[in-house]
Formats: C-alpha cells, structure tokens, sequence
C-alpha cells in the first residue's frame, strides 16, 4: 500500500525506485522468491551446509577413512584393548578411540552416518510418496473412497510403532520375511518407517485436497473438459509441493532418530553393520568406563537431527511468508 | 455431545481388537520362534515338543486362540500369558505399574509446567536473547535421543559416576510407599530427561499459539481500552493454552514407553519389551512387558482424543 502512496505524490523521494522495484519482483517466479527468503536466512544455509557436508561423507566414506587413516568399521583388533578386554579410549591414531572388539569408533561412526542418511532420506522419501497418492485420492474423490483411506489411515496411526517395529524386527531381521519381499537389516527398517508414517503425510495431504478441490482454477480446469488424473497433477500438485517439502524435510529427523531408537533395541540394523543407535545400545552396559563409545555416535546423531531440523524450519518460513515467528 | 463421545469409545474398542488383531498376527504367525521349542530346553524330542504345544493351548488354530484370547481378556481381565518370564501378563503389568506411573505423572508434571512457562516467557519476549536461547535449546533437546541423554545425564551428574554429582544414580530408585523422601530425589534425573523433549516441544507450540494470538483483534481492542498488560497477557495465555491442552494425553501416552527410560541398563530394561524382563542387579524392571499392555493402554487413546 506504501508503494501506492509514493506514486501517488509527484517527486517523493524513492518514487522511482519504488516503481522499479515493483516491476522486478512482478518478475520473479515463486522458486526466485523462496530462494531469495531462504538466502537470508543465515541459520538455514549453515544447516544445509553441514547437510550436505555429511552427505559427501558418507558418499565417501572410504575415501574420508583412509584420509584420516583410520581402519575399516569393521577390521577387529584385539591389541586395542587392555588385558581385562576393556578398549581404549581416544588416541592420535584412533580420534573418537575404539570398542570393545577393538573397532575403531571413528570409522564406525562414519559409516554409521551412511545408514541414518539412507533410512531418512529413502525412507521418508517411500512415506511420502504413499501419502501423497492416498490423501489425494481421499480428497479429491471423497465419498467412499475418503471412507475407506481415512479408517485405513486411523488404523495404521493407531499401531504403536515401537511394537510393531519389535514384531516386523524380530520376525524378519534374521532371514527376512514375505519370501524376500522385506530383508533384514536397511530394507526392514525402511518399510517400518515407510509404512509407519505416511498416514501422517496422507492426512495433511487430504486436507489440502479437500479445500484445493473447491478452488476456481480447479473448476476452470474441469471446465475446459480436463481429465481427473490431468487435474490432480497439473493443477492440484504442484500447490501441494511446498507444505509437502516442509512436511518431509521435518520428517527426516524424525525418522532418523526413529532408526537410532529401532537400531537402540536390536531390531533394527544389527552388527556388526556399524549404525549410530546399535553403537549407543552396544556400549551401554559399559558406557561408564568406555564413554567414548557411546558419546561420539551420540554426538554425530544430534549434529545430523538438529541440521536437518534447522532446515526444515528454514524451509518453512521461505516457503510460508505469513508463518508465525 | 454424549453422543459423539459414546461413538469415539465404541470406535475406540474397535479398534483395539483390530490392532489386538494384527499384533496376534505377528506374534503368532512370523517365525519369531515357537515358544514349545523355546520352553522345551537342549535337544527335545518331538514328543515333550507336541506336549508342551498342547499345554500351552498352541495346537489349535489361530483363530480359535485369537478368539480365547479376546474372551479371556474382555471376561476375566486376563491379558494373555507370558511365555517367555512364566507369568500371566496381567500380575507382570501391575507389578511394574507403580514405578511407570511414578515415572510418567512426574514427568509430565514437570514437561507441562516448564514447557508451557517457557513457551510464555519467549512469545513475550520475541528476538530477545532469553527467546533465541531457549527455543535453540529446545531444538537441541528435541534433536537428541532420549536414551543417548539418559546416559549423558548419568555420565555428568549421578552420584556413583558422574563428573558433577549432585543426584543419585541409577539402581536408587524405591517404591513411594517405602520412602518418599529417597522416591522423590531418585527420580529427578529421569523426570528431567524423560520431560526433555516434552518441555521443547510444549515450548515451541506454546510459543507459536500465543504469538499467533497476541496478534489478534481483540488483544487490541482489550489494549485499547487500558486493561493492564498482565489481564492481556491472561488472556492471550488462556485462549493459546486450549489447543495445546488437547495434546497431552497423547503425549502422555508417547513418552511412555520403555525406550526413554533414562537409567543405567537402559538397553535392557528397553529390550524387556520384546523379551519382557531381565532381572538385572542395579537398575529396576520398569517396561510393559507385553505388546498387549501398551496396546490396551495407547491405542484407544489417540482415536479418542485426537480429533
């Protein structure tokens, strides 16, 4: 309204520029304009930094180890520890010191990183897709359809997805289960944690729906004689696309940490495949002599869940310009 | 009103025998581990194997266990039988009921309380420095795995092996009835970190609820008219509490579960939920010890109360 007034009054200071600088922003197209908010936003860019600092690491993983020559996450080495076969603790050749089977702890949690990136990434990447295609479904067909997703939806919600996880875990993490379907290790872990959260994707997306059907540009597009499948992905999804970006980026944390916690309890990546919740749950029962075992995958596990949540809150108010801070 | 809860605590049952369901499905049906063979010791013969099946009522169908099943618990309250410690699951629950109890009220007390303070304190002050401290501590706490800090806190401040020790460890833990005064200070770690995320949590959407509010027309108008800033502030508090409130029972229900129990073997007390309990000499049995008991509990609860 300001930009109104200053044109209004013949020679105000800045009028020119106000005019200008209207006409540019007229210009930018709604990634330019999310790019710019997301620029400033001096929290963000160092957690996407650090996201894709540890993204490179773990790609490279035997490459970094080797630049710090450190062994592999798995090479044992029973000289590492003392004659009560405690290991020992943080030395120049071993930073992040070793475990109890002599492993080097650094190594391990590097490789560590590897399997909590995967599972959060594809698992949630698996979630929301499934979300993405039920709830527009619920809310673009209603009636029956609706029915029949959101009972499913409330069922599959109201499994404790800790239980299940020690079930689906304990019945496929030694041979895997449904004749090779689902296999023991990353690919049990990952459809937990796929089939456990896209009811959350699923009802946010269905609400969207409901309101995105009743649009103009939805009638206008049925009115021209497009087809329902054209309407959904033309004119339905890309206004989905952004609380769905905020939505999963906030749900990678979440996963990751629900991959530490399924790991935590043995029914998730299991050793000796090296995972951040399967070392915190190893060193446990000596965690008050061998502190370093426990602490550095500890350590790693925060840094990777806070980055990916200073992000997703990042991403939030670049994509939300009305959200609440 | 009546009507809508009446329909919730139906739908509520229903679900629960579903989820009962599929939770028989997978303790039964995957090849977890027959428990005959697992009871019937080294090197069984076939015989002692079919034997122990029949006793322990295996050798009928699915169905018509699930059926027993379901009798027994909506008829007699009996929750099943635990293969595994021998027991039924029922005197298993209760056994551990008092020390979970004392542990989640504690904790949600104290999550509630601190969460909703500290909520208030940084929507008033947004920017300043008390605000950007305490909503990045938040984020760092929601950020962390309750089992890692659990260990990290015992690390830093038990009396038997931290480096600040100011509180007990774990293995102190005695029963309200026996001694309050040593009930209370054994579980003040675990309620701080048990309450950790949940104080976050209760933070941030506190925050966010009355920020949103104080913008309002009518904090405004009451401004406007010369009420004085705390009547205002009330009244912004009480109208952002409201959507808040409706989150606790779940939240309740979340936090209580064996993983985030912060003592010393807390892998085992953990695991006590796929393999019910191990009795360890320091820490205390602690954990619902079949799916069954934490099913009962949970998952009625969110279809009642979050919509």
């Amino acid at each position: 309204m300001s930009v109104g007034a200053a044109e209004l009054v013949p020679g105000a200071p800045g009028g020119l520029e106000f005019l200008e600088s209207r006409a540019e922003v007229a210009a930018r197209s709604p990634l330019q304009l999310f790019w710019r908010r997301f620029r400033q936003d001096r929290v963000a860019k160092v957690s996407l930094a650090v996201i894709l600092l540890l993204i490179v690491i773990a790609l490279a993983a035997p490459l970094v180890i080797k630049i710090f020559g450190l062994p592999g996450p798995n090479v044992e080495n029973p000289n590492l520890t003392d004659q009560f076969g405690s290991p020992l603790g943080p030395s120049s050749a071993h930073p992040f010191g070793v475990d109890s089977l002599g492993q080097d702890v650094m190594s391990r949690t590097i490789y560590g990183g590897r399997v909590a990136l995967e599972v959060g990434i594809i698992g949630t990447g698996i979630a929301t897709v499934i979300g993405v295609l039920v709830g527009t479904l619920a809310g673009f067909y209603r009636g029956w359809v609706d029915t029949l997703l959101s009972r499913l939806i409330d069922v599959v919600l109201s499994i404790p997805i800790l239980l299940l996880g020690l079930g689906i875990g304990a019945a496929c993490a030694v041979r895997g289960c449904i004749k090779g379907a689902i296999q023991p290790g990353l690919g049990v872990i990952i459809f937990l944690i796929s089939l456990a959260t896209w009811p959350y994707t699923a009802r946010i997306v269905r609400g969207l729906v409901l309101s995105l059907r009743e649009r103009e540009f939805v009638e206008a597009s049925r009115g021209l004689g497009a087809s329902d499948a054209r309407i959904m992905l033309r004119e339905i999804l890309p206004n989905l696309a952004a609380p769905i970006i905020v939505y999963a980026s906030l749900q990678i944390p979440t996963n990751i940490l629900l991959e530490a916690g399924l790991s935590f309890l043995g029914v998730g990546i299991r050793p000796p495949t090296a995972s951040w919740g399967n070392m915190i749950a190893q060193a446990t029962p000596i965690f008050n002599t061998a502190w370093w075992w426990m602490v550095f995958p500890g350590i790693a596990l925060l840094i990777t869940v806070l980055a990916f949540n200073l992000l997703g809150d990042g991403l939030r108010d670049a994509l939300n310009p009305r959200s609440a801070r | 009103m009546t009507r809508y809860i009446i329909r919730r605590l139906l739908w509520g049952v229903v679900l629960l025998i579903v989820v009962c369901a599929l939770t028989f499905v997978f303790f039964r049906v995957f090849p977890t581990g027959d428990p005959a063979v697992l009871r019937a010791g080294r090197d069984p013969s076939p015989g002692l194997i079919r034997e122990i099946r029949h006793s322990l009522g295996l050798d009928h169908s699915t169905l018509d266990q699930f059926w027993k099943y379901i009798k027994g618990v909506f008829l007699h309250f009996d929750l099943g039988y635990s293969y595994y410690s021998r027991q039924s699951v029922r005197s298993l629950i209760f056994e551990r009921l008092p020390a979970t109890l004392s542990l989640t009220i504690g904790a949600a007390v104290l999550w509630v309380l601190a969460g909703l303070s500290v909520g208030i304190i940084s929507a008033l002050r947004r920017h300043s420095p008390i605000d950007r401290a305490s909503m990045g501590t938040a984020l760092l706490l929601i950020s962390a795995p309750e089992f890692w800090l659990g260990l990290v806190a015992l690390l830093l401040f038990s009396q038997d092996i931290g480096k600040f020790p100011i509180l007990p460890g774990s293995g102190t833990y005695v029963g309200l009835t026996s001694d309050p005064g040593k009930w209370f200070t054994s579980l003040v770690m675990p309620w701080i970190v048990l309450a950790s995320t949940g104080v976050a949590i209760y933070a941030r959407l506190m925050r966010g609820s009355l920020i949103e509010t104080m913008s309002e027309d009518y904090i405004r108008t009451a401004r406007a008219k010369g009420l004085p800033e705390h009547r205002v502030v009330r009244q912004g508090v009480r109208a952002s509490i409201t959507p808040i409130a409706t989150l606790l029972p779940l939240e309740i229900v979340r936090r209580d579960n064996p993983r985030r129990f912060p003592d010393r073997p807390g892998h085992r007390t953990a695991r006590g939920a796929i393999h019910h309990h191990r009795q360890h000499p320091r820490g205390h049995r602690l954990c619902v010890p079949r799916p069954t008991g934490a099913l009962l509990v949970s998952a009625p609860a969110p279809s009642c109360v979050a919509r």
